[in-house]
Formats: C-alpha cells, sequence, structure tokens
C-alpha cells in the first residue's frame, strides 16, 4: 500500500497496454521454458552423476545423493585443468593473431577509390563467414590434406608430408587459421561502418596541410575509430572462455585432443559421448565456465558503457 | 609569392605521387587478399572434380564428375538437405514472427515492466543452464529425435529482438495511430502496418537467423542422438568427414572419401551462394544499423 503512487502508474500502463501484453507473452515462454528451466538443471552440478538414462528427469534428479564432489575434481583433475589451458590457449591466440586485422583490413578497404572493386572485395572477404564450420573444415582439409597443396609445397621443397590435421603441435595454430578465415572479412564491417562516418572535413584539412595517405590514417582515421576499437577489444575480452565449441569439435579428433581439447567439447564428451555419461561432472564444468564467462562479459559490459558509452545492451 | 606557389606545387606533385603509389599497394594488397580468401574455394572445388589419390593444387587432375555423381544419388544427402531446409523456413519464420511480436510490444516507452522484460531476455542471451540441462529439458518434453528439438530451442534470438525493437523506435508513429482510430486492432496493425514498414529490417534479421539455422548443428548434435533421419545437412557432412579411417581398411578408399566430401561440401554451400548477393543488400545494412545503436 505504500507504494500506492508506483502502483497506479504501473496500473496505468497495464490499462493502456493490455491489448499489446500477449505480443510479449511467446518470446517470453519460450524463454522461460528453453533458457530459464534449464537453468534449475544446474542444480545437476551439486548432484552424485544421476542416472537420467534409466530414471526419468525428476526421479533420477530426487534419487542421487548431494556433493560437491563434481568441483574437488573439476578443481583438482588435471586433465581437466589442461583443457581449461588450451581454452584460455586458443582464446588469447585468436585475440591477439586476429583481433588487429579487421581494423588493418577495414581501413585498405575504405582508401579504395573505385567503388565496384570495393563492392568485390567485401563481396569475397565476407563470404566464409556464411558457411559453417563443417564447411570450413572440410575445405581446409583438403588444403591441408596429405595431398592438398601446402603438403605438395612442403614435398617439392624437399620436406615431408604432415598429417596437420591430425598434429597436436599444429591444432592451435590451425584453429586460428581456420578461425581467421571465416571472421576477418565479416568483423571488418563495424570498422568499415565507423570509418565512414568519419567527418570528411578532416581529410580534407589534412590534406592541406600536406599530410600524405599513411599520415592522414595515423591522424585521423586510426583515432576516430578508437571508440569503436576499444568496444570491440573489451567484447571480445569478455568472450575469453569461449573458444568455439562448433569450431574445435568439428576439427578436433583422438590424436589432437592434447592441445585441442577445450572446455566446452569437453563438456559434450562428458555428458553425451563418452561410454558413460557423467552428467554431474559435465553440468559442473559447464557450471563454472558459464559464471566465468557471466563474470567477464557482465564487467566488459561495464568498462564498455564506462569508456565509451556503447555497451552490447 | 612566386616562390612559395612554386614549393606548394612540389609539394602537390610529390603528394599525389606519394598518393599514387599508396593507392597501388593498396589495389594490389586488396587483390591479393581476395584472391588467398578465394583460392581454398577453388581448391575445394577442384578436389571435388578429380579422380581419387591424385595431389591436387587448385585445379582439378583426372578429370571426373563420380564424386558429384556419387553425392547426387545418395540418399541421405538429400534427406540431410531437405531436413535443413524444413528446420530454416519453420524455424525462421517463426522465430521472427515471435521476435517481432515482442519487439513490437517492447518497443512502446510505456510498456508496463518494460526495462524487466529486457533484462529477462538480457540475461538469456548470457547465461545458459549449459549442455546437459538443457538437453534434460527438451528430453523431458519429448521433443529429442525430432525435427521440433532443432526449431523450438533456437526460437528466442535476443539480438534481433533488440534490432528489430530499435528499428520500430525510429519508425513515425502516425500511420499506427490512424489505423487504430479506424478501427485496426493491434495484431492487424503488427502484420498490415508494421511488417511491411519494417521491410529492410525484418530481411536482415530473417537471413540472419535462417544462415544461423543452416548452419547450426550443435542442437542436432545434442538433441538428435542416433535419429539419423532428422539430421541437417551441417551434422550429416560433419559425421561423413569425421568417419573414422580405420573404418575405411582400403587406402584408395580412404583417398576416394576426400573427392567425395570435397562434392559434398560443394553441393552444401549452393543454397548459400544463392541468398548471398540478397545477404550482401540486407545483412551488411542491418550489422551497421546494430553496431552504431550498440
Amino acid at each position: 500500500m505504500s507504494t500506492k503512487k508506483q502502483k497506479m502508474t504501473f496500473g496505468a500502463k497495464v490499462k493502456k497496454y493490455k491489448s499489446l501484453i500477449p505480443f510479449v507473452i511467446p518470446a517470453m515462454m519460450f524463454a522461460l521454458v528453453f533458457s530459464y528451466l534449464p537453468m534449475t538443471g544446474i542444480l545437476i552440478a551439486f548432484k552424485d552423476n544421476p542416472n537420467f538414462l534409466r530414471y526419468d528427469v525428476l526421479t533420477a534428479f530426487q534419487k542421487s545423493e548431494w556433493t560437491l564432489e563434481n568441483f574437488r575434481i573439476l578443481f583438482s583433475d588435471p586433465e581437466i585443468l589442461s583443457y581449461i589451458r588450451n581454452t584460455l590457449i586458443i582464446s588469447v591466440m585468436k585475440i591477439v593473431i586476429l583481433f588487429p586485422l579487421p581494423i588493418i583490413l577495414a581501413v585498405m578497404i575504405t582508401e579504395l577509390r573505385s567503388k565496384k572493386f570495393s563492392k568485390l572485395v567485401q563481396g569475397i572477404v565476407f563470404l566464409p563467414h556464411f558457411f559453417s564450420w563443417v564447411v570450413i573444415v572440410g575445405i581446409f582439409n583438403s588444403i591441408f590434406g596429405m595431398y592438398g597443396p601446402i603438403n605438395n609445397l612442403s614435398v617439392a621443397l624437399g620436406g615431408e608430408a604432415i598429417h596437420f590435421m591430425g598434429e597436436p603441435g599444429w591444432f592451435r595454430w590451425l584453429v586460428v587459421i581456420l578461425s581467421g578465415w571465416k571472421e576477418i572479412g565479416y568483423s571488418s564491417i563495424a570498422y568499415i561502418a565507423a570509418i565512414m562516418s568519419i567527418d570528411p572535413a578532416l581529410y580534407e584539412a589534412a590534406k592541406i596541410d600536406g599530410a600524405g595517405k599513411m599520415k592522414q590514417i595515423w591522424s585521423i582515421t586510426i583515432p576516430s575509430i578508437m571508440p569503436t576499437i576499444i568496444v570491440m577489444l573489451i567484447i571480445r575480452i569478455g568472450y575469453l572462455m569461449d573458444a568455439g565449441f562448433e569450431q574445435v569439435y568439428a576439427m578436433l579428433n583422438s590424436l589432437t585432443r592434447e592441445t585441442g581439447e577445450i572446455i566446452g567439447t569437453y563438456v559434450y564428451r562428458l555428458g553425451f559421448s563418452m561410454g558413460k555419461s557423467n552428467y554431474g561432472l559435465s553440468t559442473a564444468v559447464g557450471l563454472f565456465n558459464g559464471v566465468i564467462s557471466l563474470i567477464l562479459i557482465l564487467s566488459a559490459n561495464y568498462f564498455s558503457k564506462k569508456k565509451t558509452g556503447n555497451g552490447v545492451w | 609569392m612566386v616562390i612559395m606557389a612554386k614549393n606548394l606545387t612540389v609539394r602537390n606533385s610529390n603528394k599525389i605521387k606519394e598518393n599514387r603509389l599508396f593507392n597501388t599497394i593498396n589495389v594490389i594488397a586488396l587483390a591479393i587478399i581476395s584472391i588467398v580468401c578465394f583460392i581454398p574455394f577453388l581448391n575445394v572445388l577442384s578436389v571435388a572434380l578429380s579422380t581419387a589419390g591424385n595431389e591436387i593444387n587448385f585445379t582439378p587432375k583426372g578429370f571426373t564428375l563420380f564424386n558429384f555423381q556419387y553425392v547426387l544419388s545418395d540418399v541421405g544427402f538429400w534427406r540431410a538437405m531437405g531436413v535443413s531446409f524444413l528446420v530454416v523456413v519453420c524455424g525462421t519464420i517463426l522465430s521472427v514472427t515471435v521476435m517481432f511480436a515482442a519487439a513490437y510490444a517492447l518497443s512502446k516507452p510505456n510498456f508496463p515492466a518494460r526495462k524487466g522484460i529486457m533484462v529477462f531476455f538480457i540475461i538469456v542471451m548470457i547465461f545458459s543452464g549449459g549442455m546437459v540441462p538443457n538437453y534434460l529439458v527438451v528430453s523431458a518434453l519429448g521433443l529429442t529425435k525430432t525435427p521440433l528439438a532443432l526449431i523450438l530451442p533456437s526460437v528466442v534470438q535476443v539480438y534481433n529482438l533488440i534490432l528489430i525493437r530499435s528499428y520500430l523506435e525510429g519508425l513515425p508513429l502516425e500511420l499506427e495511430e490512424s489505423a487504430s482510430i479506424d478501427g485496426a486492432n493491434n495484431l492487424q496493425i503488427m502484420f498490415k502496418i508494421l511488417l511491411p514498414m519494417s521491410m529492410p529490417c525484418v530481411a536482415s534479421v530473417s537471413l540472419f537467423t535462417a544462415v544461423t539455422l543452416w548452419n547450426n548443428y550443435t542442437s542436432a548434435l545434442l538433441y538428435l542422438g542416433t535419429e539419423e533421419k532428422w539430421y541437417p545437412l551441417s551434422l550429416y557432412i560433419l559425421n561423413y568427414i569425421q568417419l573414422p579411417p580405420d573404418t575405411l581398411s582400403v587406402a584408395m578408399k580412404d583417398l576416394q572419401k576426400d573427392n567425395i566430401e570435397a562434392a559434398m561440401i560443394v553441393v552444401s554451400i549452393i543454397p548459400i551462394l544463392l541468398v548471398y548477393p540478397l545477404v550482401l543488400k540486407y545483412f551488411t545494412k542491418g550489422v551497421t544499423v546494430g553496431a552504431v545503436k550498440g
């Protein structure tokens, strides 16, 4: 009763838009069923491996014991720790090597004089983004395969053919190369948009001052798109724990597990494809990953908003 | 004055030379980048057109159409493509309609609990129960081993909701108001006025969703189990790629596998190539709108 005034305004809103309320209900129902309901399932992480194959979900849940064992394993098992390490290494490699490239590409594309050529280049470099990881991996199987051009070249130069896709030492580099081929072009779109919105008068003034192209890029283009670069970098770091499940799962095989298994693929393997599913441990590892990601993403959004006024939401 | 002018022209001509050099290098570099980007496609096409056991360097060797004939006569391949089409068409229509309706309601500044509902959706975007809990819910609903498992869990696309909502907020309200004075209900307003007016946005969001659904294989991997008849194309090809080499005892068979795999990939990207001109037209626009509005 004490919040009567607030309640009235809320009531007024409801009254005014009551015919629109049903429009938001289906979306909320889908979110409730397929996103919020599974969130209650994280309790499985605190259970001693419920037997979902034998009983229905609730019975299996009730029948199994409460335990913290899953988390003890998670923080002490050297195998799991090595997969966490793989995740971080692959993610950091992707950021360090790949993050600057779309910026350079965007600058190059926006410097083009010919509209037609610019369209053509964009059409080609954006394309791989729209293919599934399965297709990308298949395409590169034929590039890096035993009879592919890379091995043919190395053999022609007197080297030996390497089974790249099954070589633990190569795996992470291949992840970076494939990821770069797929996403560099597409990631440049945000920077192209930012560069297009720079006031042309700045360039005119620089030209009158006698600044050459490189000078213009360094002292006008890059500083002008710095806010975009910062937002993109912060957001990218927010997704540090996500080394790319669909990509790595499609590339991984038993030979490359040691350097290539990441948290996502391990959670899948534990829950679904090992002979005996360990749902409890799988959920615990997933939960650990999810919580760290959540913290990273929330902080990323916070810093991004604070620094530039722009966040993901 | 004369000297200064002369200096200026010398400087200008140097500058013009420098800029010309820059432009030339830039064009050449981008041409090389484009070729490098394109070559893998050429290579996979060449492998698909070659007989087994040849070393392929971007051009077919021992030209043959056998691999394509093999793929095109593979019933499983066509069925998987059919499943993918089904999932993409139904999933896109359902998801975009549901998201558009929600965005319509949430685009009203005074919609009750507007902020709270947005937070409700954003949480969906940044946190998930994980693979096992997701699987258990889908399984408890009896959706596993059915194509519904590939559609229903992907209906909520929060980023699309945000995009459509900001687009609707930017539309003029007059048409909507005059329609409601004329006695049109909200459903009519949504389908007859707002949807046609938001076509650029809806087109780009639909393409976004369609491409995501076409490419996604995680749902199928998690929810379909061994029910191969509902495998979408992406998972069907992945399974073929991941066939353990030891199941193919003869070396030649193993080699043939690479060529057939390449042919599968070439055929499977044709639908994407067909819609790609549309994608370029709408999609890049949608992305830039999103980037600007944040």
